[in-house]
Parts: structure tokens; sequence; C-alpha cells
């Protein structure tokens, strides 16, 4: 049995032939994480402030934060189908 | 002239003991071959010390006691306080250490150096090392031939121990067969005045060997074939610990102020040591008896209890020299520092680029960081100053409208000055650095360089774009137009809000933060571009403001968007770790232009 071969079965036997992707996914998740937890501080600043001025200053960053979630779970899913 | 000369008089005056003396020979070539061991060791211990170094570093030098425990295992394992002091320097010179970190590195190295004493004295003249040595040059020579770095690492240092035994073994043989001929011992001095005078020598050895460890060995083959005495022995290891700090002081001469203080605090703390153990030697003698009795060692075992000895009188010098750590590094800072030039604006000169980080990739790299930050400091207090916002105010939390209306001066400063001093020369500085650490780097550093290369460039383009936008803010914004006056002052809030949010990403952990308002910054590039968003069209329309300030106002909203660009790009390169989860999917992440447009379209 060659290195290579030998080390693959190693890294089969022990359920670690994904490890990179699965160490992607587990990155992406911890980032998706922090950004939920971002949206639903930046919801409840919009559910107290009165300025109008300011609401719209973090409407756009609820917009923006959003977007970087939706791109976040697009990214996700394209990891779990792969 | 002199030094012409020098080198052909020593290999002729070698050339002529060789022939005279077949056992200095030996010895010589013992010591040659003992040196070209620790050069390999050297190279091999370089192979292994990329990737992971700055986290190493961080976390096994952050409080004194850690850092003293990693200068003595170092030194331990690599058998080398030289390589230590080198590589202490070099971090210490690209930022990744402080000063008082390194001294308790260096502190711990000269504890770690007496482990080598310990080998040689128990192992190294009992058992046959030179049987050991073959198979370890013949293994190692054949990893050195493969072509991954750490089989090549792992060959260096089987290579480098092989050569290390055979010259141990050389000098051992040497000092036998030179018994039958000369006696070295009767030249023994006895008294304050022997221990001087080998202490000297031991100096002597050292600096032209530039390795205490070869000299201990030499000391200790000479002692245990009986060629010098006891007391001359301890006098010698006392001055090789003492000459061995220039190699710190030659590693030294190429870094920056920080590298020079260590090199400093390394030779007060060996003359400090070696002038403590030469005042009570017989204090530490009598302790080395009692020692040796405990650990039962034998009354004439003399190159154990010299083992014993160095182990004893380094410990002494590190336990002293502890508390004064905190002295030692106010003394240095205040006696080793920088000129200043007398110019009404300092010149600002490099902080962490100096030869001694270019060593290894990785000191040179986060050298490189570091000086691109401090150009990025450099470059917020020029574009602060340059736009009259007081920078206290601006990174504090206070209203925006306020932070531009409370001037930093009554006159705008002058850009262009500012940039000569503060800018020009760090930029030169670190791109001629980065060529010549390129050389020694792999793809992956390489491709980090570029952008890093990309990141300063885009520092310097946005520093130049506010000396074009600074003319018109001076001259529009007490303009009697208001229109154009609230147009510059439009700019100019737009611009403190991109530096508030570009300090808050430079010194924020938080990855959803950065994430946040770097498309925050970058939307508000869009948003302000009154070309793209029709203000400006309204207002010539309108007949509001005059053709030439219509003119004036559009080139600066380019000059504005170019400097909410370029110092987005640059905070994307510099402060985005590495290692973070957002630096592995940042690319699919990151807003793109036309996700831009889309949001802004929903808005209106």
């Amino acid at each position: 049995m060659g290195v290579k071969k030998f080390i693959q079965s190693v890294l089969e036997s022990l359920n670690m032939k994904n490890f990179e992707l699965i160490g992607k996914k587990k990155s992406l998740k911890t980032l998706l994480q922090k950004l939920k937890k971002r949206r639903v501080q930046i919801l409840s600043e919009l559910e107290f402030e009165t300025n109008q001025e300011k609401r719209d200053l973090i409407k756009e960053e609820l917009s923006l934060i959003t977007f970087h979630i939706k791109k976040g779970k697009e990214k996700l899913n394209e990891l779990k189908n792969s | 002239m002199s030094k012409n000369i020098f080198l052909p008089l020593v290999l002729i005056g070698l050339g002529y003991s060789f022939w005279q003396s077949a056992n200095f020979k030996e010895i010589a070539a013992g010591i040659a071959i003992f040196l070209f061991g620790m050069l390999s060791l050297e190279q091999g211990f370089k192979s292994f010390t990329g990737g992971m170094l700055d986290t190493i570093l961080k976390k096994s030098t952050d409080k004194l006691y850690k850092s003293i425990g990693f200068g003595i295992l170092s030194t331990s394992i690599m058998q080398s306080s030289s390589l230590v002091s080198v590589l202490t320097i070099s971090f210490l010179g690209a930022g990744l250490l402080g000063l008082s970190q390194a001294i308790g590195i260096i502190f711990g190295a000269n504890l770690g150096t007496t482990t080598g004493a310990w080998l040689v004295a128990a192992y190294g003249l009992k058992v046959d090392i030179a049987s050991y040595a073959m198979p370890m040059l013949v293994f190692g020579i054949i990893f050195i031939f493969q072509k991954t770095t750490s089989l090549k690492g792992i060959g260096y240092i089987l290579t480098g121990l092989g050569f290390l035994f055979l010259g141990i073994h050389y000098m051992k043989d040497g000092f036998e067969a030179f018994k039958a001929t000369i006696d070295l011992s009767s030249y023994s001095v006895g008294g304050y005045k022997g221990l001087f005078i080998f202490s000297f020598i031991g100096i002597f050895a050292t600096v032209v060997m530039q390795s205490s460890h070869a000299t201990l060995v030499l000391i200790i083959t000479a002692l245990a074939a009986g060629q010098i005495s006891y007391e001359n022995a301890l006098a010698l290891a006392i001055g090789a610990n003492v000459g061995t700090t220039i190699t710190a002081i030659i590693g030294a001469m190429s870094s920056n102020i920080e590298g020079k203080r260590l090199a400093a605090a390394h030779l007060i703390f060996n003359l400090v040591t070696g002038f403590i153990a030469i005042i009570f030697i017989y204090q530490i003698m009598y302790l080395v008896d009692y020692a040796a009795i405990k650990f039962g060692i034998v009354n004439d075992n003399y190159t154990l209890k010299l083992a014993i000895f160095h182990t004893i009188f380094n410990a002494l010098g590190v336990l002293i020299m502890i508390p004064f750590i905190n002295t030692l590094v106010r003394f240095l800072e205040k006696t080793l520092t920088t000129k200043p030039t007398g110019d009404e604006i300092d010149f600002d000169e490099v902080k962490y680029l100096n030869n001694s980080v270019l060593e290894f990739p990785d000191t040179a790299m986060a050298a490189i960081i570091r000086e691109t930050k401090h150009l990025y400091d450099n470059t917020f207090e020029i574009i602060c100053h340059g736009l009259n916002f007081k920078r206290s105010k601006l990174v504090s939390a206070m209203n925006l409208e306020e932070v531009i209306k409370e001037k930093y001066a009554r006159r705008y400063i002058d850009i262009d000055k500012f940039y000569q001093h503060k800018i020009k020369n760090i930029y030169g500085e670190i791109i001629d650095f980065s060529a010549k650490a390129q050389s020694n780097m792999d793809a992956a550093y390489i491709e980090e360089l570029y952008n890093l290369k990309l990141a300063n460039r885009n520092l310097v383009e946005a520093v130049k774009n506010t000396k074009h936008l600074q003319k018109n803010i001076v001259k529009y914004s007490s303009h009697p137009n208001e229109y154009i006056r609230k147009e510059y002052f439009d700019i100019r809030l737009s611009l403190a809000s991109l530096l508030r949010n570009i300090n808050i990403i430079a010194t924020t952990d938080e990855e959803d933060v950065t994430l946040l308002l770097l498309s925050k910054v970058r939307l508000h590039a869009k948003k302000h571009d009154i070309v793209a968003n029709g203000a400006l069209d309204n207002l010539i329309r309108n007949r509001l403001i005059t053709n030439e300030m219509a003119t004036s106002l559009m080139n600066d909203s380019v000059y504005a968007y170019n400097i909410s660009n370029k110092l987005a790009n640059m905070a994307e390169i510099l402060f985005i770790d590495k290692h973070s989860d957002l630096n592995k999917f940042h690319d699919e992440l990151t807003i793109k232009q036309n996700d831009i447009d889309e949001i802004l379209e929903k808005k209106d």
C-alpha cells in the first residue's frame, strides 16, 4: 500500500475525509450566528429609536446585515450540497 | 588594511600549527565540525519556525515566568542560545514581542544553555557518541535531499546533531592524545588573578567561535583530559557566558532600537552574572560540592561538577535579576533612544523594518503588517487634520456634525509637507523591504505580500486625494453661497463618518462589526456620490451654483469617493485577520457594486 493510499484509508476510517469541508462549515455557522445576533440587536435598536434620521440609518444597517445573512446561508447550502 | 592582513595571518598560523601538531589539528577539526553542526542544526530549526510562530509566541510569552520557560525550553531543544537570541531579536524587531518578554526569553535561554553542559558531561564523554553520529549523518543527508520542507528540516537537524557528536569525539580524542605530549595544566593560574585571566580567555574563545556551547564542550573535554584545572575551567565557563552576548550584539546591529536594547540587556545580565560568579566563586564552589554529594556525584568528577556550577551561577543570575527587569527596561528605554531630527514636523521613520526580521518569512511578514498599520496611523492623522477634524473627537462617540464644527487648527495644514515627512519615506521603505523579503518566501506569502503592497498604495493614494480635495474645502467651507457651502459640509460629514467607521474596523475584534462597517463604508461612498445620486444635476439645473463651482464639486466628489474606496480596500486587506472565519468567506459575503445599487434602489 502506498503512503497516499494509507493516509486516505486512515482518514476514511476515522471519518475525517471531509475534514476541511467540515471546518469550513463550522466557521461559516459561527459567523452566521454572530450576524444573526447582531441583527436582533439592530432590530431592538430600531424599535426604541424615535428620531427619523437615525431610524433611516438603522434601517440601512438592517438591510446590510440581512444581505450578509442571506449570502452566508447561500454559501452554507452550497457547502452542504458539495 | 588590517582586516585584509588578519585572515591570511590566521590561516597561515593555523596551517603552521597543524603541521607542527597533529593533536592540535584534531582538536581544531573537532571545533570546526562542531560549529558546522550548529549551523546545520540552526538551519533545521529555521524550517519549523513558519506558520504558527505568531500564535505560539503570543501564548507562551504573555507572562514573565512563561517567557523564561520558553527560553529554557527552546534553548534546551535547539541547544543554541545564540539561535534563540537571534530569533528573539528578530521577533522583537517585528513587534511580535515586547522588550520585557524578550528579556525573559534571554534569561531563560541562559538557563537552557546549561542543559548542553549536562548532556556533554554526563553522556558525551562516557558514551561513544561518534558511533551514533554516522547513522545520523547518513539519514540526515537522505532527508535533506527530499522535497518537503519539514523532511529537509529533520535532515538538517539530524546532520547537525551528527556533526556535533563527531566534533565532540574529535575534541575528546585530540585532548587525550595531547596529554602525552604537552601538559596544558602546567599553565594553570590560581586565585582571583587566574579567575580573571581565564574568564577573558573564555570570552575571547566564545567571541571567536560565536558559540558558548562550543566553548563549553571544549572546556569539558579539556577538563576531562586533565588539560586544565577545575578552577580555571570554571573561570572559562564564566567567560563563555559573557562572550556569548557578542552574537546578540552582532544580531542587534541590523535591528531597530528595541533589538539594540535587548542586546544591551543581554550584555548587562551576563556581565552582572559573571561578576557575581567571580566574586562569590568559593561560596558557589561550596554549593556545587554540596549539590554533588546530594546527587551522588563523586568528588573528582569535575566535568559533572562544572555542569552543576554552570547551572547554579546562571540560575543565581536569573533569580537576582528578575526583580530588576522593569528597572532594566526603563533604564534601557531612557538611555538607548532614537535621535530627534529637530524639524518643525518630525520626520517619521519605519519602526519595524530591519534586517534582523528578514531571517524568517513569518517575522518579515509580521513586520510589514505592523509597518503598514503604522503608515495607516499616519494616513489617518493626515486625513483628519487635512480636513480640519480633531482626531480625538472623531474617534469618540461625539455627534459628527459637532466634530466637524470643532476645528483642529485655524489654518488648514500643509498636507504635502506632512506627506513628505510622514508617508513618503515609510512607504518607500516598505516597498523596498518587501522586495527583499519576497526572495525568502513561498507562493502563499508572496500573494499576501502583494495584497499588503496594494494596501500601502491605497493609503498613499487616499492622502493624495485628500490633498486635492483640501484646496476647495478651504475655498468653499466659508463661501457666501449657502448651497456650495452645504455640499462641502456634506462631503466633510461623509468623510468624517468614513474615518470613524474605518477606525472602528481597525480596533474591533468583532468579525460581524467589521463586515457590516465595510459594507456601510462602500454603500455610503456610493450614496454620497453627488454625480451618481443626481444632486449635482439639480444644483446646476436650478442655477444654485456657478459652472466653476459645479466643476469643482464634480471633481471633489470623485476625490471623496476615491478616499472612501481606497480606505475600504485597505481595511479589507489590513484589518481582517487572516486566521479569522471572516477571511475564509470574505469574497462570498462581501458587498459588490450591483448589491449596493440594489439596496439603494430599494430605499428609493
